[in-house]
């Protein structure tokens, strides 16, 4: 379990490389490693997340989940990939079959490099961008055309209806999410993932912040709804669209669709803890990339308990939601960031109390009047 | 060199979605194809190390401009019929014409340039700001006054003719 333990890896690897290859493409070799090491490591992470949600939700709901395959189940997701790939691939009449049969892949492709600008452990970052974080958010703006195509490529309903849900909700709540971001980048002062987690080892994680208590609560709600987790769900409700913008696909297409979903919603819980729970830091004990495993988990682990616990939002809800609370809650989360980094600590707490809780207060009974009113039966117009 | 494959290769995505984009005959197909070429200029502004104007660009025309596209095509696709693009019988005039004055213009400022005695800086997020909020503030802010003033006399528009 040692600190260093991938890192010495990487530098055994480059070492064999550098005696059997000429020196120019050294670079290149090295960043090859670091790549195929996230292209390895992503899909067997999904699968393990897969068991942990099944599992986990089961034993929300007072069942057991899986275990028939291996020692609690943890072989089952092996017997689930086996079992996806044997399946049927059925491509239905009348869709246009190029979109049908790419969009899968270039739903699930981007995911991957969503790994890259997140530091799994001190130094390890397999790519350390300027604008790390921007980055992150420019792969993952990059779904919801590749959700649309899949939907309209089926030519049908349900899944046309669930990809255009999709797509509304994702842009509205990546508004709030990235305003969220802002107050964080603004505190470190950089784009760069590794950088974000160098300010907290310095000013301490900053969740323990008013203003990052605020902020990381606004980040994950926008990150379930990114994610299209329950109970924000809606592209697939499957009470009123079958499976939404995945219905008519089968077999490896449906799971590399699973992936995809999966895996952002498990590099979204690892922005999370990069951005406010300190990244890889902690205390000495454990190295520091099993601290980012253990924290991303740990916030994965809230989103299967969202998963188990809230029923699903209805769509003018959903957005009412974005728009109504997280966007101005997020408004006022960097204002109280702004006054806590120029003000001294006392002052600052206060600004940040007074904006903090009393926005949050305004803007609760706010959003709740509005849900009532949304409930209220309506007047029935007259026929003319 | 690995930078000359990763060239040759967004050149080919880059002219290649922007064929499919001019000239497929399905209108979904074409957006694609815009998409396509917009992620293939991304990586070439990728590969001339400007991180900051790459990621924008995938950022606001793939994450933002395409799916505002899509949504158009969507929502003013008739029932039933097929999502046919109207092909442009004078595509191949209008397209001699137009390459002509693009190399008309490339030729001449390659004419009149000189080519950088050393490598040009990386342009990160933090020169462009310093740019964009010292030297050209005033320019930002006018560019940025007249966007609000296009989106708002685009909304006035809207609700016009729904009345």
């Amino acid at each position: 379990m040692g600190e260093t333990l991938f890192l010495d890896l990487k530098d055994f690897a480059l070492a064999v490389a550098a005696a059997l290859l000429p020196g120019g493409l050294l670079a290149s070799v090295s960043a090859l490693i670091s790549a195929g090491a996230v292209l390895v490591v992503a899909p067997v992470t999904m699968m393990f997340l897969t068991w942990v949600e099944r599992k986990g939700v089961g034993r929300f709901q007072d069942r057991y989940g899986p275990n028939r395959v291996g020692p609690f189940g943890v072989l089952q997701p092996i017997a689930d990939g086996i079992k996806m790939i044997l399946k049927e691939d059925i491509i239905p009449d009348g869709s246009d079959r190029l979109l049908h049969n790419i969009m899968p892949v270039l739903a699930a492709a981007p995911v991957f490099l969503l790994f890259l600008v997140l530091p799994f452990g001190r130094g390890m970052v397999a790519a350390d961008l300027n604008v790390g974080v921007l980055f992150f958010l420019c792969i993952s703006s990059m779904q919801s055309p590749m959700i649309i195509s899949a939907g309209l490529g089926a030519r049908s309903k349900y899944s046309v209806l669930g990809s255009m849900r999709a797509v509304v909700q994702v842009l509205s709540y990546e508004i709030p999410m990235v305003i969220v971001i802002v107050a964080v980048v603004m505190t470190a002062g950089s784009m760069s993932t590794s950088e974000i987690v160098a300010a907290q080892v310095r000013d301490g994680w900053f969740v323990l912040t008013p203003w990052g208590a605020f902020g990381f609560i606004v980040f994950l709600i926008a990150a379930t709804a990114e994610a299209n987790r329950s109970p924000f769900d809606m592209s697939e409700a499957e009470s009123e669209l079958v499976a939404g913008f995945h219905t008519e696909y089968s077999g490896f297409k449906f799971a590399l669709f699973q992936m995809a979903e999966f895996l952002s919603a498990f590099a979204s819980a690892g922005l999370a803890a990069t951005l406010f729970l300190g990244g890889w830091q902690g205390p000495g004990f454990l190295p520091s990339w099993a601290w980012f495993g253990a924290k991303a988990l740990g916030v994965y682990f809230v989103l299967v308990w969202f998963r188990a616990t809230l029923p699903r939002f209805r769509i003018d809800q959903l957005l009412a939601l974005a728009w109504k609370f997280l966007f101005p809650l997020s408004l006022l989360v960097v204002v109280a960031a702004a006054a806590w980094y120029f003000m001294p600590l006392l002052p600052a707490l206060v600004t940040n109390l007074v904006l903090l809780v009393g926005g949050y207060g305004l803007l609760s009974s706010w959003i709740l009047s509005e849900f009532i009113r949304m409930n209220a039966p309506r007047a029935v117009p007259d026929a003319r | 060199m690995p930078a000359d494959i990763a060239f040759a290769m967004l050149g080919v995505m880059t002219i290649g979605g922007a064929l499919v984009a001019v000239g497929a005959g399905n209108l979904y197909r074409a957006v694609l194809g815009l998409m396509l070429c917009l992620v293939g200029m991304a990586g070439l502004f990728l590969l001339q190390r400007a991180d900051f104007l790459a990621v924008a660009q995938v950022l606001i025309y793939v994450g933002g401009v395409a799916v505002l596209i899509v949504f158009a095509v969507i929502l003013t696709e008739r029932e039933g019929e097929p999502l046919a693009a109207a092909v442009n019988p004078r595509m191949v005039p209008a397209a001699l014409i137009l390459g002509a004055g693009l190399t008309a213009v490339l030729v001449s400022v390659l004419w009149r340039s000189t080519p950088a005695e050393s490598p040009v800086a990386d342009v990160t997020a933090r020169t462009l700001a310093e740019a964009l909020l010292n030297r050209y503030l005033v320019p930002f802010e006018a560019v940025s006054l007249l966007l609000l003033a296009a989106l708002v006399g685009a909304l006035l528009i809207a609700k016009e003719k729904e009345s």
